[in-house]
């Protein structure tokens, strides 16, 4: 198996204003992160706000410029490249918000919002082509024809998702980035979409990167499964394995925290867990130091690197050393 | 202070909630919110109301606060008892009393309810003043306990900041603290941790678990997420387009539920334990409440509707048999002996 997509040590940081007098301080979003897909594979990156994963995403689709590290794409590599250069890479790659209300332009219709990427990549050669491109593409992600005339806000919520997945897979894109597509949705509606974008990626072999803070549709959808915080991967392994045998501290308090749907599976809840420390005063060692139940005296003093603990399940903790 | 009013029982349930009907007046049309809902909160209860977006379940709270923006909405019908007092149409002044001291809410977004220009000790001293006699110091002090009740780390220090210098599950925590700061018998909370990310949602639910059980609270829990209700609740309503589809203990809803809405709403969530390639789908889309569709509400999605009957007449609650306390909204409900999906 071949790496579509090979991340390594990304790292993005974000100036940032503090206090009155408007000081220079600077933020790490995503901390020297590494990891790779394979293709035909869906790598699930889940993590709560602000844990960077959105950032990671934007930077794989050139939309943000990484600080350091490299994107490999295809064998090449694509990070920093300046936006004329990308453009060739930009129809392989392709990204869905999570809002459709914001990621769709309102004053167009869907056919000149399916017309754009079209034109710009110069896919089709004649007004029918065209236009049988973007009829059978409506059709895939369960629209009908009769629907490129209407606007955005004519769409319920489900179907402007619909709307902006056939944007992104018009181009015939290799890789998509999916970033929390569903989270807006309700659940009826989300299931739907779900069951589209697996329907999707069977049919069309694409490879996904699927961002989400929900762990129960990042396990419905992904092969592989890696846990963010504060910045950092903290935990990667195939879906299977990390439901039956979560290994640091942070991923066993994520799936612990998730209200089961089952009310024979009683769960307790723990109050005091802490919060998130700020971003501006990140821990000086582990980032989970401040709120793990497992603390030992070097976790606030050195950074725990991922390391592999067999079969590929990789682990950011002392504990597993 | 004297809370009880003289017409109230100390019997009974908390809140009856009978034959609501609620409209709201926009340009397109009159919006059909809430029609024919009925519900009951037992003392010490926590009532679960669950559905997804326009279902009508923060309109049907907001109705029980005495909070509804009148106009637009206006309500049609039916009666809200609160401990049994009629509380639908009482003056202000006196729902006032009543809101706060007897009942109290929280909502989704603790920074919209919290004012951004004063401090937190501000506003709780505030709340605590308007319902008690008492003066600045004590009202600091009772504050303090609230704050220590909510497990809130350094509570003094908490009193001085403002809203925006704390994180989204600080400010819920203050959001409960001054709602129990009056020691209120029913808590309202309209989505309470739909904000917040998931490791301090589980936070800010065992806190309510906590409080409910500690000061004997009733609760009304408003959500859209199945797995808090399943978690949280002794009773849930399912709604629907402005109906209660389905009533019954979190047991009955989960695992032997009858209406074919709750068993697809369900089946639609991706299954945390076990593995799965499909996910059951609610074919269509949750209809338009100035035109909702005859009959029952849901006729038009439902895979047991039936012609000439559920898309003409429109169900009424009624008991599902061989299981008793568990009411259905449906001509054609699944049995219970049909088998759980959860």
């Amino acid at each position: 198996m071949m790496a579509i997509v090979e991340v390594k040590q990304l790292t993005r940081k974000f100036k940032v204003l503090r206090g009155a007098l408007g000081k220079n301080a600077s933020i790490t979003a995503v901390n020297n992160v590494s990891f790779s897909i394979e293709k035909g594979e869906t790598l699930g990156l889940v993590g709560e706000s602000g844990c960077g994963k959105s950032t990671t995403g934007k930077m794989l689709l050139n939309l943000l410029a990484p600080t350091s590290g490299e994107i490999v794409f295809e064998g090449q590599s694509i990070s920093g490249l300046s936006e004329s250069k990308f453009k060739p890479f930009r129809r392989n790659i392709q990204i869905v918000f999570q809002d459709p209300y914001s990621s769709l332009n309102p004053r167009m219709t869907i056919f000149d919002l399916l017309r754009r990427p079209l034109k710009i990549f110069k896919i089709t050669s004649s007004k029918q082509e065209e236009q049988e491109l973007i009829q059978s593409t409506l059709s895939q992600v369960g629209l009908k024809p009769e629907h490129t005339t209407r606007y955005p806000h004519e769409f319920s919520g489900g179907q402007r998702q619909r709307v902006a997945v056939a944007r992104a897979i018009l181009t015939s894109p290799r890789f998509v980035v999916l970033d929390e597509p569903t989270s807006a949705l309700d659940v009826s509606v989300q299931a739907q979409i779900m069951n589209l974008l697996l329907d999707l990626k069977t049919r069309l072999g694409l490879t996904y990167l699927f961002i989400s803070h929900d762990l129960s549709v990042i396990k419905f959808i992904s092969n592989r499964i890696a846990v963010m915080y504060l910045g950092y991967i903290v935990e990667v392994a195939k879906t299977r394995e990390m439901f039956a045998n979560k290994l640091h501290p942070y991923t066993r308090l994520l799936f612990q925290s998730i209200p089961v749907p089952n009310p024979s599976i009683k769960m307790e809840y723990k109050i005091d867990t802490g919060e998130l420390p700020s971003l501006l005063r990140p821990p000086k060692g582990c980032p989970f130091a401040t709120r793990c139940p497992r603390k030992m005296p070097r976790c606030e003093q050195q950074k725990p690197v991922l390391k592999d603990v067999g079969d590929g399940h990789l682990v950011s903790c002392f504990l597993y050393e | 202070m004297t809370k009880k009013t003289s017409t109230a029982s100390t019997s009974g349930p908390i809140l009856e909630v009978n034959d609501l009907k609620v409209y709201f007046d926009t340009e397109e049309g009159e919006v059909k919110a809430l029609e024919n809902v009925s519900y009951q909160i037992q003392r010490g209860q926590v009532l679960g109301m669950v559905g997804e977006t326009g279902s009508g379940k923060s309109v049907s709270a907001y109705t029980v606060m005495g909070l509804l923006p009148k106009p637009p909405g206006k309500i049609l019908k039916g009666s809200v008892k609160f401990k049994g007092e009629e509380i639908l149409g009482l003056p202000d002044k006196r729902m006032r009393k009543i809101r706060g001291n007897d009942l109290a809410m929280i909502f989704q977004e603790p920074m919209t309810s919290l004012n951004p220009v004063f401090t937190i000790g501000d506003q709780m001293q505030d709340v605590l003043q308007a319902h008690n006699d008492w003066d600045k110091p004590k009202a600091t002090e009772q504050a303090i306990d609230a704050l220590k009740a909510v497990r809130m780390k350094d509570p003094e220090m908490v009193l001085k900041k403002f809203p925006h210098e704390l994180s989204g599950g600080m400010r819920q925590r203050v959001m409960i603290a001054m709602a129990l700061s009056c020691d209120p018998e029913l808590l309202v909370a309209d989505e309470p941790t739909t904000a917040l990310d998931v490791t301090i949602q589980a936070q800010i639910l065992g806190l309510l678990k906590e409080m409910q059980k500690n000061f004997h609270l009733s609760v009304l829990l408003i959500t859209h997420n199945l797995g808090v209700v399943a978690q949280n609740c002794d009773a849930i309503c399912v709604m629907y387009a402005g109906n209660i589809v389905e009533y019954g203990t979190s047991e009955q809803i989960f695992h032997r539920p009858v209406h074919p809405y709750t068993r697809g709403l369900i089946k639609a969530i991706p299954p945390v334990e076990g593995e799965s390639t499909h996910l059951n789908i609610i074919p269509g889309v949750v209809p338009n409440l100035i035109h909702p569709p005859e009959g029952c509400r849901f006729h038009p999605r439902c895979e047991r509707a039936k012609k000439g009957k559920c898309d003409s007449q429109v169900p009424s609650m009624a008991d599902v048999e061989n299981d008793p306390g568990h009411r259905v909204n449906c001509f054609f409900p699944y049995l219970p002996e049909d088998g759980g999906v959860a």
